[in-house]
C-alpha cells in the first residue's frame, strides 16, 4: 500500500507551465473517423495487461538538440547567480552548525552538467493514454497512435504524468515513418513481483515484493506481429507494415522510481548477464551513455 | 537516511576519476564486519538490506558490475519523474546524464516531503534497481545487518563502490535472502 498512499499524497507535477510542447503521441479515438495525415506517422499496438502505460521515446533530431543545448545554457546562464547564492547560503548553514549533523542538502558547485533544465519546445519522452482505444477488448486494447515520424525507443512504462520505470537495462527501437502505419505487434505488461500468466513475461516476473518502492516495479515485453495476421478491420485498405525492432543498449536518463529490461525478444534482443545482446548478429549492444 | 540526492549526483559525477586512474586497490579497501550475518533475523530482514556475492568473481569484474549499476540508482521523488519531457538522447557536457533531472526546482520538495515514508521508499527503489541490474549477472543477495549496509550506502559512490565490489568478490557469508 506504501507506493499508492505515497502516490496519493505526492502527486507527479503537472508541469502544465512547461508543456507548450505539441503533443507528439496522439491517441486515436475508434469512434471517430480516421484518415491519415501524410506528415504523421502511425503506431499500432496491442496492450496485453494492465497496470502501465508504455512510454515512448523519440530519438530527437541534430537540429532539435542543438537547440536544446542553446536552450539550456541560456537557462543556466540566468539562473547562475541564484545557484550560487542557494550554496552560498547552505555552506554558511553548515559552518553555523558547527559540525552538528544534518540532513541539509549542499548543492553542488553550479555547473551546465547538473543543472537541470526542461526544455519547453520539444518533448520527445511521452506515454500513452490507455483510455482513448482503438479497440477495447476483455484483456487487451488495441491502440492506434498518431505521432512525429522519426525513430523510436520503447523506453519504459508509466501513467499519464509519470515515468515509473525505465526499460534502461535493454529494451527496443524502432522506425516510423510518416504516411505508414506500423504496426508494432503486442506490448505486454504485468507487475514483477507476482509471477505472470503471460509466457511473454513468465521469467521477468516472480521477482518478490521487495522490488517495488515508489511504485510497484513493471515488467514489459514486446512480441512483433505475426507474418500475415489480419489487419483490425476498422483499418482495412490502410497502408500498414510490420515493424522492425532492434535491440538497444544500455541508457540512463532522468531518475526513475524503477529500472528494468525489456523480456527478451527471439530473434531481436538476447542477454549475456548484464550486456545486451543484439539476437540477429550475437554482438554486444553498446551502451547509449 | 539514505545519502541525499544532491550528495549522491555530486558524488556520483566525480567516480568516473577512480576509473581513469585504474581500479582502485582492493587491498586497503576496508568492509565492515560481517560476522554475525547468519543470524536468522539478520537473514529474514535481508530482503530490505543485502549485499551481493559472486563465486570464482575477481574484485575487477565485480567492481565493473557494482560501478555499472551504481549509474541507476540517481534518487527519485513524485515531482521529478514528470513526463512529458525531452531526453536529448546524447551527451554534450559530460557528467550530464549522471545529473539529468534530478536538480529541478522541485525536485529535493518531492524528495523531502514525506519524511520516513519517503525514506523507505527511496531505500527500496535503490534496492530494487540494484536487484534488477545485479541479479541478471549472477549474483546472490545475502542479508546483512540495517547498520551495516546503512554506513555502506551513505559513503561516497566511489567508495561505496569499491567496498561492496571486494565483499561481492570475497568469501561468502551469512544466509541467502529468501525471495520476497
Amino acid at each position: 500500500m506504501l507506493p499508492l498512499l505515497a502516490a496519493l499524497a505526492l502527486p507527479a507535477a503537472s508541469r502544465a507551465e512547461d508543456r507548450k510542447a505539441p503533443d507528439e503521441l496522439v491517441e486515436i479515438d475508434g469512434k471517430k473517423p480516421f484518415e491519415i495525415r501524410p506528415d504523421r506517422a502511425y503506431l499500432l499496438f496491442r496492450v496485453k495487461g494492465k497496470w502501465f502505460a508504455p512510454v515512448f521515446m523519440r530519438v530527437p533530431t541534430a537540429v532539435e538538440v542543438e537547440a536544446y543545448y542553446a536552450a539550456k545554457k541560456a537557462a543556466f546562464d540566468k539562473a547562475l547567480p541564484d545557484l550560487r547564492k542557494a550554496r552560498d547560503a547552505a555552506l554558511a548553514k553548515q559552518a553555523a552548525a558547527k559540525g552538528a549533523k544534518s540532513d541539509d542538502d549542499i548543492p553542488p558547485e553550479p555547473s551546465l552538467a547538473t543543472f537541470d533544465y526542461h526544455h519547453p519546445d520539444v518533448q520527445n519522452l511521452q506515454s500513452i493514454n490507455l483510455g482513448k482505444t482503438l479497440e477495447k477488448g476483455k484483456d487487451d486494447r488495441l491502440m492506434l497512435i498518431e505521432a512525429v515520424p522519426g525513430s523510436y525507443v520503447l523506453y519504459g512504462a508509466g501513467n499519464q504524468n509519470a515515468m515509473l520505470a525505465c526499460m534502461c537495462l535493454g529494451s527496443v527501437a524502432f522506425d516510423a515513418k510518416a504516411g505508414e502505419i506500423t504496426d508494432l505487434g503486442a506490448v505486454h505488461v504485468a507487475i514483477a513481483w507476482q509471477k505472470s500468466d503471460d509466457p511473454v513475461l513468465a521469467d521477468e516476473t516472480g521477482l518478490g515484493a521487495s522490488v517495488n518502492g515508489h511504485w510497484v516495479m513493471p515488467a514489459m515485453g514486446v512480441s512483433p506481429p505475426a507474418a500475415g495476421a489480419p489487419a483490425p478491420t476498422s483499418l482495412a485498405g490502410k497502408p500498414i507494415v510490420a515493424v522492425q525492432y532492434r535491440a538497444v543498449g544500455k541508457f540512463v536518463g532522468p531518475p526513475v522510481f524503477n529500472v528494468n529490461r525489456l523480456a527478451p525478444v527471439p530473434g531481436i534482443l538476447a542477454y549475456d548477464r548484464g550486456a545486451v545482446i543484439d539476437a540477429r548478429t550475437g554482438a554486444r549492444v553498446p551502451d547509449n551513455y | 537516511m539514505l545519502r541525499s540526492g544532491f550528495a549522491f549526483i555530486a558524488a556520483l559525477a566525480a567516480a568516473p576519476a577512480v576509473a581513469q586512474t585504474g581500479l582502485p586497490d582492493p587491498a586497503i579497501i576496508k568492509v565492515p564486519d560481517l560476522s554475525g550475518s547468519d543470524a536468522p533475523a539478520v537473514v529474514d530482514n535481508g530482503w530490505k538490506y543485502f549485499f551481493y556475492h559472486r563465486e570464482n568473481t575477481t574484485f575487477a569484474e565485480a567492481y565493473a558490475d557494482v560501478a555499472d549499476c551504481y549509474r541507476f540508482l540517481a534518487p527519485a521523488g513524485w515531482a521529478n519523474v514528470a513526463i512529458p519531457r525531452f531526453i536529448p538522447w546524447v551527451e554534450r557536457v559530460p557528467g550530464e546524464r549522471a545529473a539529468t533531472g534530478y536538480f529541478e526546482h522541485s525536485g529535493l520538495v518531492g524528495l523531502a516531503i514525506g519524511g520516513m515514508i519517503e525514506g523507505t521508499l527511496t531505500r527500496r527503489d535503490r534496492q530494487a534497481k540494484m536487484r534488477r541490474c545485479m541479479e541478471p549477472r549472477g549474483y546472490t543477495r545475502y542479508g546483512v545487518a540495517e547498520e551495516v549496509w546503512e554506513n555502506v550506502a551513505e559513503l561516497p559512490p566511489e567508495q561505496g563502490i569499491a567496498v561492496q565490489a571486494k565483499i561481492a568478490s570475497g568469501p561468502a557469508w551469512g544466509g541467502k535472502v529468501p525471495v520476497k
